[in-house]
């Protein structure tokens, strides 16, 4: 093998392979026919050239409707992907939900009336669904500015508690000085049961990974102590990795899947658009509900929190309808085209 | 929609003629004066192109010696289509030429031969 022929099998790896397999040895004869006697390298036009039409082909859908349909897969993909890096950070820290009845019933100076935890079957299903809990819908009215809690709680009630407000205050100063970082003594948001206009009803405080809730009811009998594992760290780099890593690949995938309906007959063209269009509007509607419900009601003081990444991943298995119609619409796409791509071979 | 030069010079080529990738771009030069120089990567790009709109066909491929050269032909289709393309090219240059007669009373610095 030549020289010259060496650096063009080089510079022909810039196309996709499925082109490779088509035109490859084809456009190397055409190269190495137009090249001039002697030559042994490509000239800098002609490689750039090359590099250049190859990467279009990998990363610039033909058609508008091909750059659209590519559009609405790869956003739909990455941002369920997104949720899929989240939960790989979840599982790997993998918080637990501290232990909280000795240090709670000292600080209320009583058995608790009931307690209870947060339920949810599953990592992904607690991203799903925290939110519709409601537990951290005023939380950023409640003066703490520390690392952000895991919602995976546990709680226990004290009703009938008398004096209730000294009761939380006495809480703070005792665990401030057992070396908590303890927030300010708040009222809590407008959304609070301890109303605007009450004595302040909420505390939060932080030590060893171990997130604090004393919060007083409204009408100041009673206690709810609230227990949380701090939210691991790296959930949103994570998130961000993955939808910008698959988001690529699937780009580079539909480019592909554009690129092989392009070079099928007109009919099958149209059959591939109409099998699609079902992918498409679902990958529209669903990318939507995915951001927006991932994304807290600005009208509540919710914040996000690192378990609201994995939503986009957790909707769709609890949801799966959308990822069901975008999945076999886009299989039978495939297979329309491959159909039509083996016919023109034969 | 109108057409490219460098396809029509493509089309132009393939005119019963079948020509594999180097023949089209020698042909296309030469037929276009030297001004329609294509690099290989944009001929198969255009290729590509004419061959799912149904405008060139295959006629023949040669296997020789770790080479491939597939040899195509203007299809009946990519007939029609170049015939429209020329009966406009014919209509525009017709339109022109005449506007410049009638303002000038001849075509200036070309020469009729």
């Amino acid at each position: 093998m030549s020289e010259l022929e060496r650096s063009y099998r080089r510079l022909l790896l810039a196309y996709p392979a499925f082109y490779r397999r088509e035109r490859g040895l084809e456009m190397l004869t055409t190269l190495l026919d137009a090249a001039e006697p002697g030559q042994v390298r490509p000239s800098y036009g002609e490689a750039a050239h090359l590099l250049v039409m190859g990467l279009r082909f990998r990363f610039v859908p033909p058609t508008w409707i091909g750059k659209v349909a590519a559009g609405l897969v790869t956003i739909w993909a990455a941002v369920v992907l997104s949720g899929a890096g989240a939960l790989a950070v979840w599982a790997v820290d993998d918080p637990q939900t501290p232990e909280l009845a000795t240090l709670s019933d000292s600080l209320a100076g009583r058995q608790p009336t009931f307690a209870y935890d947060d339920e949810a079957a599953s990592l992904l299903d607690m991203g799903y669904a925290h939110q519709t809990a409601g537990n951290f819908q005023s939380y950023a009215e409640e003066g703490w500015e520390g690392v952000l809690p895991a919602p995976m709680g546990r709680h226990r009630i004290y009703e009938r508690v008398p004096a209730a407000p000294a009761v939380l205050a006495e809480a703070r100063e005792r665990l401030t000085g057992a070396g908590w970082q303890t927030g300010p003594l708040s009222r809590g948001g407008i959304n609070s049961q301890a109303g605007p206009d009450g004595p302040n009803g909420v505390l939060w405080a932080h030590r060893d990974g171990m997130l604090l809730r004393v919060s007083a009811y409204d009408d100041q009998t009673g206690l709810t102590v609230s227990a949380y594992p701090v939210e691991p760290a790296g959930v949103l780099a994570a998130a961000l990795a993955a939808f910008a890593v698959g988001g690529i690949a699937v780009w580079q995938a539909m480019t592909w899947l554009a690129h092989r309906a392009a070079r099928t007959p007109p009919p099958t063209r149209r059959l591939v658009l109409l099998l699609g269009l079902p992918a498409l509007i679902a990958c529209g509607v669903n990318t939507l509900d995915n951001v927006l419900s991932m994304v807290p009601n600005p009208h509540t003081a919710g914040v996000l929190l690192a378990a609201d990444f994995m939503y986009p991943l957790g909707n769709q298995i609890a949801n799966p309808l959308a990822a069901g119609v975008i999945a076999s619409s886009l299989i039978a796409c495939g297979y329309l085209v491959n159909r039509a791509g083996r016919l023109a071979v034969a | 929609m109108t057409m490219q030069e460098p396809t029509f010079f493509i089309l132009t080529a393939l005119v019963r003629t079948p020509l594999h990738g180097y023949g089209i771009i020698k042909a296309v030069e030469e037929l276009s004066g030297g001004r329609v120089m294509l690099k290989a990567g944009t001929l198969y790009a255009a290729l590509d192109r004419l061959a799912a709109d149904g405008l060139i066909v295959v006629d023949r491929e040669e296997a020789v010696s770790g080479r491939l050269r597939r040899y195509y032909v203007l299809s009946d289709e990519g007939r029609a289509v170049l015939e429209t393309a020329v009966e406009r090219l014919q209509s525009n240059a017709q339109v022109a030429a005449t506007r410049l007669r009638e303002a000038f009373g001849f075509i200036g610095g070309v020469q009729h031969v």
